[in-house]
């Protein structure tokens, strides 16, 4: 430490010097430069542990005299005596000659005659090892000084290099909860001896404060928990005076609002991270030991599912203890909606009461839960959309592989072989049936993937007659009809029934209807009929086949669904689905009914224009 | 179809009428007696009720009963097991499931008329 007094005029040192040991019995010394002489003065032999003359006066004794730690330093220290013309002060540590290490405290300044040449070195030295902050600072220092501590923020402690206390300020009392009458005995051990039962691991506090006992230069950062929940951040350095470090300081900080939102946003990351995982028991058990140590010491799950209750848990509900429970929402993300499906419950360690952050918080996790439940079911409905798909595709392969099949057999009879003439008859009329399979097989795919896409285009225009539709279609099928061996009978009303439709479309209705009938109608007659009521066009189509269990009657509505086992019977499972979305863009209804004794009937409503 | 089977008869099995149509035809052509069965059930009611089966071309994909349920039947049947057995379908594992069942070939679908008649003449002399 430079300092700022004009300590090469020799009148101004040795008035401070002569001030100074009236203050605190200072020991001096002086160096006269060309004959490498030091004078010790008797007090400065007292602080040595010398009676007075005993000193040898010469600067490799002083250093004999220095800390073996302390040597180097001291040496330049010495030299750096000379690069300062105001003089520096340093401390360091000595052996007296009873062995006892004082702490030393010296101003050294430097005498040159007018030209600027050294003289003499002369100093003042205090033991200050007993040091307390020094009562001779100016009255407005100190109060400055105070003034400071006193606005801080964080708590401020400071302790000397024996572990006594320097100063505090009173947030420093208030974050520690220390009372007054521990802080008079101005002892740190004392101040830890407090604190320590109050704090979640009260060892390592004070294996900290003892490791800086040994590493004087260190700095220090620690986290502290109280067992109440407060967390103090603690910074420490050292506190030197020049060179020498005389003590440390102690700053701290409450960071428990801090800590606590980092531990929230942790464990609901964690929490968010084990229910990522897809399997959804091992995801909950997870969430269970997640939450444990955060939100209790014991965690419940339960939940109503649709095939049967779960309950998963960690941890033991301990009688009497603090319990928090919350609802679990299934939340469905696309409808906007909710619904409680169970509970998550938490239950305290013994002296825990819960409150309003843990309750968010719980709120918070149910919420991610249901969130994860929702992920579940669209996950789930996915991989049901893609084994539907992959059936699709597999009985559509297999509804493709007939008609080709038969088509390339008939094609090489006719290709090489010699046919009388009913067989090729036979076969090209074979060839023409297989043609149209797969044309409307194709045409179904077409219009799957149009009504997928909402482009299934719908022609309106007038007066579309709905009977002579229908008798186009059972001519356009006489073949495939005639095959099975079934009959069909066409009832009309003598009046026109006639409507705004599409020609097309209707036309696939009542295509896809026959053809299910004949599919399913087991060769037996069937009937349809059509007729006029309460403002609408009804066709029935019904036949004496399999039927329809009543709890398909419905569901052979929806894509790829059939009333009978998947791959018993050709097609793709498609007709009747294409037939209620054409007949919805054309205001018109249909539903299945059983007929009189075995087989199906299909109803279809169209609305018909007021006038008629 | 169902006339007088013969020593050389082949039973034709498949779920799919046009199917069932085409290969009568050509195996008429080729000078075989033919019976024809829609499904596993109707082909084993077939099978025991017809002496003289040369051949059974058996379809997988079936309503009712399945073509490999039926393999399986004629196998624990000491007096069907011998009868051979051609598979004929589309399904990939096909040629898998005639190996583990024990089937004599197994002809995919759609199959070329020379490869048919090939295949069926390694049961039934041409």
């Amino acid at each position: 430490l430079e300092t700022d007094e004009p300590g090469s005029r020799i009148e101004d040192v040795e008035q401070r010097i002569a001030e100074g040991r009236i203050a605190a019995r200072a020991g001096s010394f002086e160096w006269d430069l060309k004959p490498g002489i030091v004078r010790w003065s008797d007090e400065l032999c007292r602080i040595y542990g010398l009676k007075p003359g005993e000193f040898e006066g010469t600067v490799d004794a002083y250093i004999a005299h220095v800390y073996p730690d302390d040597r180097d330093r001291t040496r330049k220290l010495v030299a750096e005596v000379f690069q300062h013309p105001h003089g520096i002060a340093y401390e360091h540590r000595v052996v007296r000659s009873d062995g006892a290490v004082r702490i030393l405290y010296s101003r050294v300044d430097l005498i040159a005659d007018r030209a600027g040449r050294p003289l003499h070195m002369i100093g003042s030295c205090w033991d200050v090892t007993d040091r307390r902050l020094p009562d001779s600072s100016p009255a407005s220092a100190v109060g400055l000084l105070r003034a400071v501590l006193e606005a801080s923020v964080d708590g401020i402690l400071v302790v000397d290099r024996i572990g006594e206390v320097v100063t505090f300020n009173d947030r420093f009392l208030v974050l520690w909860g220390i009372p007054h009458v521990v802080a008079a005995e101005r002892s740190e051990r004392a101040l830890i001896e407090f604190v320590q039962p109050r704090l979640e691991d009260p060892t390592k506090l004070l294996e900290r404060v003892h490791s800086l006992y040994v590493d004087f230069e260190a700095d220090s950062f620690d986290i502290v928990r109280f067992k109440d929940g407060r967390v103090l951040e603690l910074h420490s350095k050292p506190h030197r005076i020049g060179a020498a470090i005389v003590g440390r300081v102690w700053t701290f900080r409450d960071v428990t609002l801090r800590e606590n939102l980092l531990a929230r946003q942790t464990l609901l990351s964690d929490a968010s991270r084990v229910l990522s995982s897809l399997e959804l028991d091992s995801a909950l058990a997870a969430l269970a030991r997640v939450v444990v140590p955060c939100l209790g010491e014991a965690c419940e799950i339960e939940l109503a599912f649709a095939d049967g209750p779960r309950r998963i848990a960690s941890g033991t509900f301990r009688e009497g203890a603090s319990v928090l429970r919350v609802p679990l929402y299934e939340e469905d993300v696309e409808g906007g909606t909710s619904r409680v499906i169970g509970t998550m419950s938490f239950s305290a360690e013994p002296g825990r009461t819960y409150g309003r952050e843990e309750l968010e918080l719980a709120e918070e996790l149910a919420h991610r839960v249901g969130l994860e439940l929702e992920n579940q079911r669209l996950v789930g409905a996915l991989e049901q959309a893609l084994r539907t798909r992959d059936d699709f595709l597999s009985i559509a392969a297999h509804e493709i592989r007939g008609p080709l099949m038969s088509i390339r057999l008939a094609v090489d009879s006719l290709r090489l072989t010699e046919l009388p003439h009913p067989k090729r008859e036979q076969l090209h009329a074979l060839l023409a049936r297989e043609d149209r399979r797969l044309a409307r097989f194709v045409d179904e795919l077409l219009d799957l993937s149009r009504i997928r896409t909402g482009r299934l285009d719908v022609h309106v225009e007038e007066g579309v007659d709905l009977p002579e539709i229908v008798r186009h279609v059972v001519e356009r099928l006489h073949t495939e009809i005639a095959h099975t061996g079934s009959a069909v009978s066409l009832v009309v009303p003598d009046q026109p029934v006639r409507g705004r439709w599409d020609r097309f479309r209707i036309d696939q209705v009542v295509t896809n209807l026959l053809t299910n009938a004949v599919k399913f109608g087991l060769g037996k007659p069937i009937e349809i009929t059509i007729r006029t009521g309460e403002g609408k066009a009804i066709l029935e189509v019904a036949d004496h086949g399999i039927g329809v269990a009543p709890e398909l009657r419905e569901r052979i509505f929806e894509p790829f669904e059939r009333g009978v086992s998947v791959r018993h019977y050709g097609g793709l499972g498609l007709g009747l689905f294409i037939v209620r979305v054409i007949l919805a863009r054309l205001g018109g209804i249909v539903h299945c009914e059983p007929t009189n004794g075995a087989g199906a009937r299909f109803i279809v409503e169209l609305p018909l224009p007021r006038s008629v | 179809m169902d006339s007088e089977p013969r020593d050389h008869t082949i039973l034709i099995v498949d779920d799919d009428a046009d199917i069932r149509e085409v290969l009568t035809l050509v195996l008429d052509l080729d000078g075989r007696p033919v019976i024809e069965a829609s499904d596993g059930i109707e082909a084993l009611a077939r099978i025991r009720q017809t002496s003289g089966i040369a051949l059974v071309l058996l379809d997988l994909m079936m309503p009712n009963m399945n073509g490999a349920d039926v393999l399986r039947v004629m196998k624990h049947d000491p007096q069907l097991a011998s009868i051979p057995v051609l598979l004929l379908s589309g399904d990939r594992h096909a040629q898998d499931i005639a190996e583990e069942l024990g089937a004599d070939g197994c002809l995919g679908k759609p199959v070329d008329l020379p490869v048919l008649l090939r295949e069926v003449h390694r049961f039934v002399d041409p």
